[in-house]
């Protein structure tokens, strides 16, 4: 039997688990941010490949849309 | 169960405190934003536009940067002044790339932006490559972006627009935590109505995209009060630096001596350092007296960070060398974060989809209260408070 309408809502997630995404892509995007401005080479590779993290993870989403 | 019920409500209005905050800094901000995000496009890719057009004497000139050596300065500077008799140096800039000099002259030492001329110079050759070319297309929109064409208040006035933002940002971020309670990570339901869509977008790209637009923003913000932090430097630091000049009358144009001179005396004070430009006597970055010789840091982190070196214009000696004040020196580091010009094609193509990314969140916010109905809010304030959900009915 199918349970009723408010068994189905997804329980109040905390905040750490709300938050746990953003601030590993917020991390991120300032990482590469910054560790670009040290420098051509390696530095440069770190920024792209920390940056196109956020990118992702919208293309993700988008991927899977209901 | 009244304490539970206090406490729900006590939190429902800090939740509308948010979300007013939220729609009032992006009411305000939002037609500037979308003007700032327009016309930002084009200036990430400003190097390339102007390479396109064949005004990228940088990429073109061969031989030893300007920084690093070349010609006599006095040289360099002479032929500067032939081509525009009757004014006076203002700004002498190098290279650290090519051969490319480039000299700022105007009718007096004090001469406002608009009677400045920007003048190239090769000094493998010596050549004069003439004016730079003004009033193009990228001029306009540097210019729109950044004072609207209304000066220092222009400047100012988009500086509170940039804070407006920083806070829009933040306020959305706290709304994002209850709304998001009971949806997963990157939730786009599209099968509702388009206020549902437009909202996940909204909340999606603009989480997405926060570390990127917070750090624009700042330091959008800090550029945009770049003139007076430049004026209290000079009005403090600068002033105590050559304090023993403060009686003097300015020096008169003719009466400067050699660039040369002056250049060997401040690179002996801070050796194997590359100097960006000169700052001539008289104006916004100097003494009535003074040549100020702006070197940049060592490390690639640190080359933005500039270290004048004071020097007499009469007599080439050293009075002194000092790096800048702290807030100065948050300005200068925060303009390539602000440009996005330092981790080549790559990182140019991001700052561009960041900023299609904003203009896509300001739209859908902009959509999102256009169409608002009546009692709106309420309904809204209770959504983020309970969490939206994912079956049911928005």
């Amino acid at each position: 039997m199918k349970p009723f309408a408010p068994h189905r809502r997804r329980r109040r997630a905390s905040l750490a688990t709300v938050f746990a995404v953003p601030i590993f892509l917020l991390v991120a995007t300032i990482a590469g941010l910054v560790i670009g401005l040290n420098g051509d080479g390696l530095p440069d590779f770190l920024a792209w490949a920390l940056l196109a993290l956020p990118l992702l993870a919208l293309a993700n989403a988008w991927a899977r849309r209901s | 169960m009244a304490p539970c019920k206090g406490l729900h409500q006590l939190k429902r209005s800090t939740i509308k405190g948010w979300f007013l905050v939220h729609k009032w800094t992006s009411l305000i901000a939002t037609a500037f934003l979308l003007m700032l995000c327009v016309t930002g496009l084009p200036l990430i890719f400003h190097d390339e536009i102007d390479a396109v057009f064949g005004e990228d004497h940088d990429a073109t000139l061969p031989g030893t940067p300007s920084a690093d050596g070349g010609l006599p300065l006095d040289q360099m500077l002479q032929t500067a002044l032939d081509q525009r008799p009757g004014e006076v140096p203002l700004f002498m800039a190098f290279s650290q790339d090519s051969p490319l000099l480039t000299v700022t002259t105007g009718p007096a030492p004090d001469a406002p932006g608009d009677e400045m001329t920007l003048l190239f110079l090769d000094r493998a050759t010596g050549e004069a490559l003439g004016p730079a070319p003004g009033g193009g297309f990228m001029d306009f929109v540097l210019q729109l972006h950044t004072d609207m064409f209304l000066g220092l208040p222009g400047m100012l006035f988009l500086g509170v627009m940039g804070a407006m933002f920083v806070i829009a940002l933040v306020s959305g971020v706290v709304l994002y935590a209850p709304f998001m309670r009971r949806l997963k990570f990157g939730t786009l339901r599209t099968r509702r109505s388009a206020r549902v869509r437009r909202l996940d977008q909204h909340n999606l790209i603009g989480i997405v995209a926060l570390g990127w637009m917070l750090v624009v923003g700042a330091t959008g913000m800090i550029n945009a009060f770049a003139d007076p932090l430049v004026d209290s430097w000079q009005n403090g630091e600068l002033a105590e630096m050559t304090a023993r000049y403060a009686g003097e009358r300015p020096l008169p144009p003719q009466e400067y001596g050699s660039l040369d001179t002056a250049m060997a005396s401040a690179q002996a004070a801070l050796p194997g350092r590359s100097p960006q430009f000169i700052g001539f006597p008289g104006g916004d970055w100097s003494t009535g007296h003074h040549y100020a010789i702006f070197f940049q840091g060592d490390r690639p982190l640190t080359q933005n960070l500039l270290t004048p070196a004071l020097v007499d214009a009469r007599s080439g000696e050293l009075t002194d060398a000092r790096a800048m004040p702290a807030l100065n020196q948050a300005l200068m580091i925060s303009k390539p974060l602000h440009f996005g010009d330092y981790g080549g094609l790559p990182l140019k193509i991001v700052w561009a989809v960041m900023t299609l990314l904003t203009i896509w969140v300001l739209w859908t916010g902009i959509l999102l209260w256009l169409r608002r109905s009546p009692a709106h809010m309420e309904r809204r304030i209770d959504e983020i408070a309970h969490g939206a959900m994912a079956g049911q009915p928005a």
